[in-house]
């Protein structure tokens, strides 16, 4: 199943969801998608940078961020990336399957 | 009666088993759930109103009945404009279509929300050519959620239903356009994940954001990603690092279908690929981009769309 992130009831009775789904965009670097009715963001698990361009924390009410930022939810995102996604980890292994140019 | 965006909708919106009553409505509100009725959607329901929708339909019209009734009324207005005097009155061109026999037709696709008797089918069909829906196997978002992406400036980009053929093995899926991609089972047991779909228990959620199977959930834009070039491109273009060249798509396209750079040897190694990648071959021979597209399993010119 995807994760959803436990959000505080205001938040949740404003609609808003955070999640990784089963099923991401494969050549994406690990993210979570915030999920507004017909809007989604998508933000980076690597940089917490916005991954779109035209997309901003100023779109999204603040206790949102300080939840998604907070140093326990931020670290049981970036697990639960690395458990559905381990061919895509939160931190690219030294063993890369690139090659060494 | 003009319509920019051309939306025609016949019922109300949001007359289904268990929606609340509809609030008391005003000219421009359908009185569902608040939501009103944008400039670019017209509510029709009368015979009068119907042959004018048809005058002013294109073919990137979009009519939605949302009760089974009014499919009736819409079949009845379409006959009734061919073989009444208000087709004479029509433009110069829909009297031409006359002349040579042709019928008027429902420009654009019909969406119908609830499934029609068998019977009615063949006339549906004969009155339109795009329908969507209509029998009992499409599961379609409902009330004011499904007004709500309709109304949405990304309603494309959103699915608005699905049907499941376990005997054919395959998931349609419903496009706020209308338009529809069928999947086989495949595309989803294939995609490696913790998570295995179920198709016994197949919707669409989250305003069209979400196809859950089971407990499985795809997000809608990485279905679209795959399967639509046209979504891939607007994709790739509003992200925020939109680098577009060739060793880009080429990365981005291989990490999509979980191979590493090594997966092309003994015909391209992993050593051309990283080149190619990092942007220091420019020129790659046209007999190596086809090996590499043969791996990726799409032609060299898809490449760049990824």
């Amino acid at each position: 199943m995807p994760f959803n992130l436990s959000l505080s009831s205001k938040l949740q009775q404003q609609g808003l969801k955070v999640k990784i789904f089963d099923r991401e965009r494969g050549c994406e670097e690990p993210h979570l998608t915030v999920v507004w009715k017909t809007n989604k963001w998508r933000i980076s698990l690597r940089s917490q940078e916005f991954m779109d361009a035209a997309r901003s924390w100023r779109d999204l009410p603040k206790e949102l961020k300080d939840e998604i930022t907070l140093e326990a939810n931020w670290s049981r995102l970036r697990l639960e990336w690395d458990r559905m996604f381990p061919d895509n980890p939160i931190i690219e292994n030294e063993n890369d399957e690139d090659y060494d140019l | 009666m003009t319509c920019k965006n051309s939306q025609y909708w016949l019922g109300d919106a949001c007359i289904r088993e268990g929606d609340r009553e509809p609030s008391a409505s005003s000219a421009n509100c359908i009185g569902v759930h608040g939501v009103e009725v944008h400039e670019h959607v017209a509510r029709i329901s009368t015979e009068h109103e119907i042959g004018e929708a048809l005058l002013s339909a294109k073919s990137t019209s979009v009519w939605i009945v949302w009760e089974q009734r009014f499919a009736n009324v819409l079949v009845g207005a379409v006959c009734a404009f061919n073989f009444s005097g208000a087709a004479r009155q029509a433009e110069s061109r829909y009297t031409q279509l006359r002349k040579q026999g042709r019928q008027v037709r429902i420009r654009g696709r019909l969406l119908l929300l609830e499934p029609c008797p068998a019977n009615s089918v063949p006339a549906l069909r004969g009155v339109c050519e795009h329908v969507v829906g209509g029998v009992s196997s499409y599961r379609f978002l409902e009330g004011s959620i499904l007004s709500e992406v309709l109304l949405s400036p990304s309603v494309g980009d959103l699915l608005i239903g699905c049907a499941v053929d376990k005997l054919m093995e395959t998931v349609t899926l419903i496009r706020g356009n209308l338009c529809q991609h069928v999947l086989p089972f495949s595309f989803f047991t294939d995609y490696p994940s913790v998570e295995i779909p179920h198709f016994d228990d197949v919707e669409v959620i989250d305003y069209g954001q979400t196809l859950r199977l089971g407990t499985y959930e795809a997000s809608t834009d990485s279905i679209l990603y795959e399967i639509d070039e046209d979504y891939r491109r607007r994709a790739n273009a509003a992200r925020r690092d939109n680098n577009s060249s060739f060793g880009a798509c080429l990365r981005r396209l291989r990490k999509l279908r979980r191979l590493s750079q090594s997966d092309f040897e003994p015909d391209v190694s992993a050593k051309t690929i990283a080149r190619i990648e990092h942007g220091l071959d420019h020129a790659p021979r046209d007999r190596t981009i086809q090996i590499i597209a043969d791996r990726l399993r799409v032609t060299p010119d898809e490449i760049l769309t990824y």
